[in-house]
């Protein structure tokens, strides 16, 4: 189970993310998902390593949501597959960035490990 | 979907966990209490199929996943709201109830309780082998044969770990963000090619973990697979880049967990668009199909159209 995160309210990301909400943000970046689908790819992507429950998992949408890292979508599945309790989220542009970012800096900290032969080169 | 818990057998998990969610703050509760009752039910049906200890694991995950994430609802709760007496009332304290506090402590702690209590032996027997004694009476614990390794073929290279030297991450995997609507991925029904009977067996070659598991052709099932998650595939790059549109038949089974296996490109209108798809599939998660009452390994085929958005 991870730490909350506390997601500031301004537009500037305050790095770095949690697991969790890197996690949510990466299983929302090909595409939007409900909460249990990402709950799975989270856990799949990561090997179990990061498994969220479901209070961990909307604790942290919900302030994403309120960071205006991610959003609520519009859009809904056909009728026969979909679900009316389940709600779809995408990131928004601001989710985006911030996940960008945090993908720039871990690609960098790799990059200082191999430096240092921590890793294995590429 | 389902989502009828009664019809589920999972009104009464359904019941005890809403009783749960009365920890958390009210204006929380009313946003998520859908949402997380429904995945709640499909963790809760996964588990139910996987067996007693994976029951035991999720049972614990959830009241361990609730009481961790609780106060941090209540924290926000508290440091959101502007805390003079009569907002810190009105708006948090009277709407959660004093009285829903205390019914989700306790049931909190019951369910703790009751878990160990019912589920630990049975589970410590699960993950211990079987013992038995010689003639002079002294107990010995049995070797249990390790299963065959996999075929080379079969191994899928997501799944292998080498701890002593872990593959980096990368700067190409970042994930790129994709176009939604770029492609359908309608499921259909195998539909197999040549006369077989209502099952076949699972050449040696492609068994994934044991062996003669019976595969079934969804049309011999009582209940098809259902889709609970369809990851979308990657568009490829140069594909993209280029224009070049296509499908991919990818063949898979749908194991009696739900889980994908041994996913892999029948024919495609482009190799390039082999991997992206077969990659997706491997992701997919189902309900699995069911005959007389059991899940059962089904073997299906999906056809993935890769097309542009004309956007």
């Amino acid at each position: 189970m991870n730490k909350e995160a506390n997601l500031p309210s301004g537009s500037e990301p305050d790095l770095p993310l949690t697991p969790a909400v890197f996690n949510i943000l990466l299983s929302l970046a090909d595409g939007e998902k409900h909460g249990y689908a990402i709950m799975l790819e989270v856990e799949e992507a990561t090997d179990g390593s990061v498994r969220m429950g479901p209070g961990t998992l909307y604790g942290s949408m919900d302030r994403m949501l309120k960071a205006g890292y991610i959003a609520e979508s519009d859009q809904r599945p056909a009728a026969s597959e979909d679900d009316k309790r389940r709600r779809y989220y995408r990131l928004t542009q601001s989710g985006q960035r911030v996940l960008r970012a945090e993908a720039s800096r871990l690609a960098r900290a790799v990059n200082i490990a191999r430096t240092k032969k921590v890793l294995s080169p590429a | 979907m389902n989502s009828n818990p009664t019809t589920r057998g999972l009104g009464t998990a359904s019941r005890v966990y809403r009783l749960l969610l009365k920890l958390y703050p009210a204006a929380f509760r009313e946003r998520y209490q859908e949402e997380m009752t429904q995945d709640f039910e499909d963790i809760w049906d996964r588990a139910r199929e996987r067996g007693i200890v994976s029951r035991f694991q999720t049972g614990l995950l959830l009241v361990w996943d609730t009481t961790l994430s609780a106060p941090t609802e209540w924290t926000a709760a508290i440091n959101n709201a502007h805390l003079n007496k009569e907002t810190f009332f009105v708006k948090i304290y009277l709407p959660s109830r004093r009285q829903d506090l205390l019914v989700g402590s306790l049931v909190s702690t019951l369910l703790v309780a009751a878990a160990i209590w019912v589920s630990y032996p049975t589970a410590l027997k699960a993950l211990q082998p079987p013992a038995k004694t010689d003639s002079e009476g002294t107990l010995f614990v049995v070797d249990i044969d390790e299963p065959p390794p996999p075929e080379a073929e079969e191994v899928d290279a997501a799944l292998v770990k080498t701890p002593q030297d872990p593959a980096p991450p990368q700067l190409q995997d970042i994930p790129q963000v994709a176009n939604p609507g770029s492609f359908t991925q309608p499921i259909q029904p195998f539909t197999p090619n040549v006369n077989i009977g209502a099952t076949i067996k699972i050449p040696e070659h492609r068994a994934a973990t044991r062996s003669n598991t019976e595969i079934f052709d969804p049309t011999a099932l009582d209940q098809q697979p259902v889709p609970r998650y369809q990851a979308r595939p990657q568009y490829p790059f140069e594909m993209r880049r280029s224009g070049v549109t296509g499908s991919v038949l990818v063949d898979f089974i749908v194991d009696s967990d739900g889980n994908v296996r041994n996913a892999f490109a029948v024919h495609s209108s482009n190799h390039d668009f082999e991997s992206a798809a077969a990659d997706a599939v491997k992701k997919w998660r189902f309900k699995p199909g069911r005959k007389n009452g059991h899940a059962v390994f089904t073997h299906m085929q999906v056809p993935i159209d890769f097309v542009l958005d004309s956007k």
